[in-house]
């Protein structure tokens, strides 16, 4: 199961990526339609469900703002 | 060709530079616009570049935008900080990326203008000068070094002086791989920087570097696609798509990356740079203009300006590259520069170095201007 964090452009989903990256979370640039329903057209990051709840703590305390989550489809 | 044109671009571009342009037409797509491999390739290029700037700046990567040029960079800067009923403040070495902006905004009756004059020789005097017009100053725009005769400004001081509240936009062109340049350290607001200069890189590309300190909000110059929230009329709110419309130079970008790669605070040009003063200072029908022998080297890009007695600019400027030396007469684009100076009417010869330049090259030098 995957959750898709939605950041509000490739930057941040970059940034985001690298930020959860160091913090040993391993996560997927993505464009789905779970992204286009948040958000027109944006960049998310597909992550594990087991992992979700401690990547939004990680980039909310590095100040990236998080668009919205969805679950993959 | 002896290469003394650094000063309008470095030349040449490094093989890993010229490389890199090359694979990034070969596998990126369009940076930001979709999920495939090449536009996903193309979004990691970029943000690989936006890292770099930005550990060189002392910012964050989002805070880096791109543009094509310094001067874009600039009139981004100028037009989107610029409110109405504002003074700009400017030094008396500015080129016309900040001077032809700002003019363009006094003469529209949106901002008032105001210059102080710049003392090559006393840093001192240039910032009593500074401080007498600073007091109304909401927006202060200042080169860091003269792209003239290459004389670098007490930025810190200056600032030091500032109002606290007036947006501080510095002018980088000369000094970006040529200097430490800590935004946060100088206190500035925005660094405009060129690709293609003391950065060695392509042509194309430039960058507006914003103080992660600073909350100052730039409007938009130019609005458009930026891949993201495409059902809103309205550009992004956040930097750096805020003011990054329209499609990047990826190959541009791909190439300043590849020089930041390879980017070496070297004194070697500046070695060279004092025994062509030091020479020059000698000869009896050459006057440099703006620098004289002893200097300090932490005063002066490797850039000066000069002329020989009885010879037209253009025609030693001429003479020089028929003899294989590349050389920029004339006014490069910084009138006032000149003025101050003394050379409004006459213009001047620019040598300017990279440290791909030689004591070898030096010496040559100095044998063809004795024989001219």
């Amino acid at each position: 199961m995957k959750k898709i964090i939605v950041l509000s452009s490739v930057t941040y989903a970059l940034k985001a990526q690298e930020i959860l990256k160091n913090n040993g979370i391993y996560s997927y640039l993505t464009r789905s339609r779970a992204v286009k329903s948040i958000r027109g057209c944006g960049y998310g990051l597909s992550i594990d469900i087991s992992f979700f709840e401690k990547a939004l703590e990680i980039l909310m305390q590095s100040g990236v703002v998080i668009v919205g989550s969805t679950d993959e489809r | 060709m002896i290469y003394f044109d650094n000063a309008a671009t470095t030349f040449p571009k490094s093989n890993a530079v010229i490389n890199a342009v090359a694979e990034a037409m070969k596998n990126c797509g369009n940076s930001g616009r979709s999920g495939h491999i090449y536009a996903l390739n193309a979004a990691q290029t970029v943000y690989n570049c936006r890292k770099k700037l930005a550990h060189l700046f002392n910012t964050r990567p989002e805070l880096v935008i791109f543009t094509s040029s310094a001067t874009e960079a600039l009139n981004m800067a100028i037009k989107g900080t610029n409110r109405a009923g504002g003074v700009t403040v400017v030094s008396s070495m500015e080129h016309n990326a900040v001077m032809r902006p700002i003019n363009t905004l006094r003469r529209r009756g949106e901002t008032v203008l105001k210059q102080f004059l710049v003392d090559t020789e006393r840093d001192d005097v240039t910032c009593e000068n500074f401080s007498a017009v600073a007091r109304s100053a909401t927006n202060i725009v200042v080169t860091h070094a003269s792209n003239v005769c290459g004389k670098i400004l007490p930025i810190e001081r200056i600032k030091s002086i500032a109002p606290e509240d007036a947006v501080f936009i510095l002018d980088a062109s000369q000094t970006a791989g040529h200097r430490e340049l800590d935004i946060v350290a100088l206190g500035v607001d925005i660094i405009c920087i060129p690709a293609h200069k003391g950065l060695c890189g392509p042509m194309g590309v430039g960058a507006l570097i914003i103080n992660p300190h600073s909350d100052i909000i730039i409007d938009t110059f130019i609005e458009g696609g930026t891949g993201t929230n495409s059902k809103s009329y309205e550009m992004p709110e956040e930097y750096p798509e805020r003011l990054e419309a329209g499609t990047m130079n990826i190959g541009g970008i791909a190439g300043l990356s590849a020089a930041l790669d390879e980017l070496e605070l070297s004194e070697r040009e500046y070695a060279v740079f004092d025994y062509l003063v030091s020479n020059m200072c000698g000869l009896v029908d050459i006057t440099l203009h703006g620098i004289s022998r002893g200097r300090h080297k932490k005063e002066y890009v490797p850039v000066m300006l000069f002329n020989k007695r009885g010879s037209d600019c253009e025609s030693v400027a001429d003479r020089l590259s028929e003899l294989g030396v590349a050389v920029r007469a004339g006014f490069h684009c910084a009138p006032n520069a000149h003025k101050t100076l003394g050379t409004y009417e006459s213009g001047g010869v620019r040598i300017s170095l990279s440290k791909y330049n030689t004591q070898r090259e030096a010496e040559l030098f100095l044998d063809i201007l004795r024989t001219i």
